[in-house]
């Protein structure tokens, strides 16, 4: 009798652990799935990519472009300061900003699935990662990471569904929130129709997130619509980051209060 | 264990994890415009129809976790409709369907496969399900059917019995 219905059994079986995973996503034997597929994943196609990283043009390369996202990042925050400084002329303090570090990390694979885009990462500095730092390149914004073992990490990007960014219009200073459109693009939320916004606006990081540092350029200002009848305008934005041309970038670690 | 497992256990290993990472390291660089194609589930596919209903749902089972635990999406997500595919893969075994049949009810599968997993996405995106459907579900279903036919050519003397 069971082995007469075996086939539909195990069909139940499965999709009922399937929908079960999916309901306890945090839990430690999903956390622990997670890790060994990621590690060993992770592992395997760290030494197929290796195959490309010959002569020790990579470390050079690397320590390249940890210099100039240095002086990328600096460069956006130079902008802002100079809006800043004029709105705030009169003040004597500026808000302290927080101090980070860069790890420089490669990616050794894409997210395996045809509607996530995601990256996994490999890095020499794996002692220092922490779930939920920002990921950025030289352009700017990349994501988050979400999932960290051994010297692989995944990084959730911008392009994610799950992805929200709290962001700030460099010109006005008006807070949105940035989310994925659907395509290649992102969509600038919760901004009212009473603001104004141009195209070639400039999105940078607000802060406002424990996640992401300010001031990390998100992308600019594409076209604009105003919905009227509808409190909220609908902006499309272009990410400053093209995600299919990047093969190195930088996990943010923000440093603790009492590290030098 | 019999002759018949072990090649199962085989294909599972070479193919199966050799279509996850060849789905991270070589569709991103073939992807048109936002569409990918499943090597995965094409795959799964294959194996169902090779196995039978047990060996695609398993195959289904244990690559689509292994798909889902290498992103930031819930684990099960894309392992739930895999299973279901795997197995009514396995089961157009028993209608003993001519070739053209066949491919007809893989394209069949490969949508209903997409249409499942875009349902669960919704939720997580503000996007309305229509759009989901003419950007993502039918360029996909075509992406992947083409890369059926291409992996079918190649590897047809494997999942031949």
């Amino acid at each position: 009798m069971v082995s007469r219905f075996r086939d539909a059994i195990l069909l139940i079986s499965y999709l009922i652990i399937s929908f079960l995973l999916m309901l306890s996503s945090d839990s430690a034997i999903v956390e622990g799935l997670r890790s060994s597929t990621l590690f060993s994943i992770g592992f395997i196609q760290e030494k197929i990519q290796a195959v490309d990283a010959y002569f020790g043009l990579r470390s050079q390369n690397e320590a390249l472009r940890l210099q100039n996202t240095r002086l990328a990042y600096e460069n956006f925050r130079l902008q802002d300061a100079l809006l800043e400084n004029i709105r705030l002329k009169n003040l004597l303090q500026f808000k302290k900003q927080s101090a980070f570090q860069l790890i420089p990390a490669k990616i050794v694979g894409y997210s395996p699935q045809d509607f996530v885009s995601g990256f996994i990462l490999s890095t020499k500095n794996f002692r220092h990662l922490q779930k939920n730092s920002a990921v950025i390149t030289v352009q700017g914004l990349v994501g988050k990471i979400v999932k960290i073992s051994g010297a692989y990490a995944i990084c959730q990007n911008i392009f994610d569904p799950n992805s929200r960014i709290s962001v700030r219009i460099q010109r006005n200073r008006e807070l949105g929130i940035v989310s994925w459109d659907g395509g290649s693009g992102l969509l600038l939320n919760q901004i009212t129709n009473t603001v104004t916004v141009k195209e070639g606006d400039v999105l940078l990081t607000s802060g406002m997130s424990r996640i992401f540092p300010p001031d990390i350029k998100v992308g600019h200002v594409t076209k604009v619509q105003k919905n009227e009848g509808q409190l909220f305008q609908t902006i499309w934005v272009k990410p400053a980051v093209d995600m299919n041309t990047i093969e190195e970038l930088f996990i943010v670690r923000m440093k603790r209060s009492n590290e030098s | 264990m019999n002759h018949n497992t072990k090649y199962y256990f085989y294909i599972l290993s070479i193919f199966g994890l050799g279509s996850i990472v060849l789905q991270s390291l070589l569709v991103p660089l073939i992807e048109i415009s936002v569409w990918r194609p499943d090597l995965v589930l094409v795959i799964v596919l294959l194996i169902g129809k090779r196995f039978g209903a047990t060996g695609g749902s398993s195959a289904g089972f244990f690559l689509g976790i292994i798909q889902d635990s290498l992103s930031g999406m819930p684990v099960g997500i894309t392992a739930f409709p895999k299973v279901l595919l795997g197995y009514f893969s396995g089961k157009g075994k028993n209608l003993r369907l001519s070739v053209s049949m066949t491919y007809v009810w893989f394209i069949l599968l490969i949508f209903v496969h997409e249409m499942i997993t875009y349902a669960f996405f919704r939720y997580k995106t503000d996007l309305s399900y229509l759009y989901l459907l003419y950007s993502r579900i039918f360029p996909n279903t075509v992406y992947t059917t083409v890369m059926l036919f291409i992996i079918n050519i190649f590897s047809r003397k494997y999942f031949n019995e």
